[in-house]
């Protein structure tokens, strides 16, 4: 009985484990389509830009600044319904503009297509 | 905060290609498909949130709406005599001013039981009601009293005629309307002065204070 209850524990681990690998495996790749939708970096610069849940969305970019030191940038998007927040860098909230939110539902637009077609086969 | 994608610099392997369009979309693993149908749900949360940032953008009012008019104005100086008949169609307007009438008769002079005949029957006539003047207008107007106030109303029809033009209703606008030089002319918007106290300001985005949410307070998810 113990013996039982043991490996199908283990079993149930193994699973969420692989579930846990496989959507982080989901997301790496989707973070990076969404860094290639601005258009091309210049070497020495890392970004990347997903949809974290579906009302959260992360543009992430790394680059070694004149004084060779790394930077980092860390932009995060919270979708309500009654406007967007940006927080940037952990600071605090301000409400994206306008136009920055057009850009942004474009992005998102062109994210979907292209996420939605390389990683998951799925035409829209 | 730190929200790089878990793992970006390891030699995991690639997914590139791992659910391509040749393979049956029945083969996604569940976690793939939860996934999938979270990038699906995204869009339409965002398209909820930038309609209604186009609703609150056209609901809110143009800072420069004024100084256009006044400039407006300024720049035809025969608009406000030409548009003294308020409320009359763009035709009959310009029929007016092509053919100038008057409702007087200027050239009879009347005698005093005329003019008591003509005060008995406006006196007669019903109370003001809809439209009232307030203590100060009446004043200005050299009829002190004459007129009993009822001191909301003018305000809120006011507002009512703001909110069907989409404007943000105003406050305390009462005893702001300052009088035009010439009686007769309509008021013009440059002649409405709002007091600073009425609600009537735009809210500054940057204003709002640093909001917390539960994500940001348990970190990321993933």
């Amino acid at each position: 009985m113990f013996f039982k209850k043991l490996v199908t524990t283990n079993a149930a681990q193994r699973q969420q484990d692989r579930d846990a690998e496989l959507y982080r495996a989901l997301l790496r790749r989707e973070a990076k389509i969404g860094g290639e939708i601005f258009g091309s970096t210049e070497p020495g610069i890392r970004r990347e830009f997903f949809c974290l849940d579906a009302r959260t969305w992360i543009w992430h970019e790394e680059w070694t600044d004149q004084a060779g030191k790394q930077q980092i940038r860390t932009t995060r998007y919270d979708v309500r319904p009654d406007g967007i927040l940006k927080a940037q860098d952990g600071q605090g909230y301000q409400r994206v503009g306008y136009d920055e939110a057009h850009r942004l539902m474009q992005a998102t637009n062109l994210y979907q297509q292209r996420v939605l077609r390389e990683v998951y086969g799925t035409e829209i | 905060m730190n929200y790089q994608v878990p793992g970006s610099n390891s030699s995991t392997p690639s997914l590139e290609g791992a659910f391509s369009a040749r393979r049956p979309e029945l083969q996604l693993p569940p976690i793939a498909q939860q996934r999938r149908a979270e990038v699906m749900t995204s869009s339409g949360f965002m398209k909820t949130a930038i309609i209604n940032l186009e609703r609150a953008a056209a609901a809110m009012p143009r800072p420069n709406e004024e100084n256009s008019l006044a400039d407006y104005y300024q720049s035809h100086p025969d608009f406000t005599k030409q548009t003294q008949h308020v409320g009359q169609t763009a035709a009959s307007s310009a029929a007016a001013r092509t053919e100038p009438t008057s409702i007087v008769d200027e050239s009879h002079t009347w005698t005093n039981p005329e003019l008591a005949e003509l005060q008995s029957k406006i006196s007669s006539m019903a109370q003001p009601s809809a439209i009232t003047l307030n203590n100060d207008l009446s004043e200005n107007i050299g009829v002190p009293g004459e007129h009993e106030l009822a001191p909301q109303t003018a305000s809120l029809e006011f507002e009512g005629m703001l909110a069907d033009r989409g404007h943000v209703p105003l406050t305390n606008i009462q005893n702001q309307l300052t009088l035009h030089d010439d009686p007769g002319a309509p008021a013009t918007p440059a002649s409405l002065e709002v007091n600073s106290s009425s609600s009537f300001t735009p809210i500054n985005p940057n204003d709002l204070s640093p909001l917390k949410t539960d994500n940001e307070q348990s970190g990321m998810a993933a």
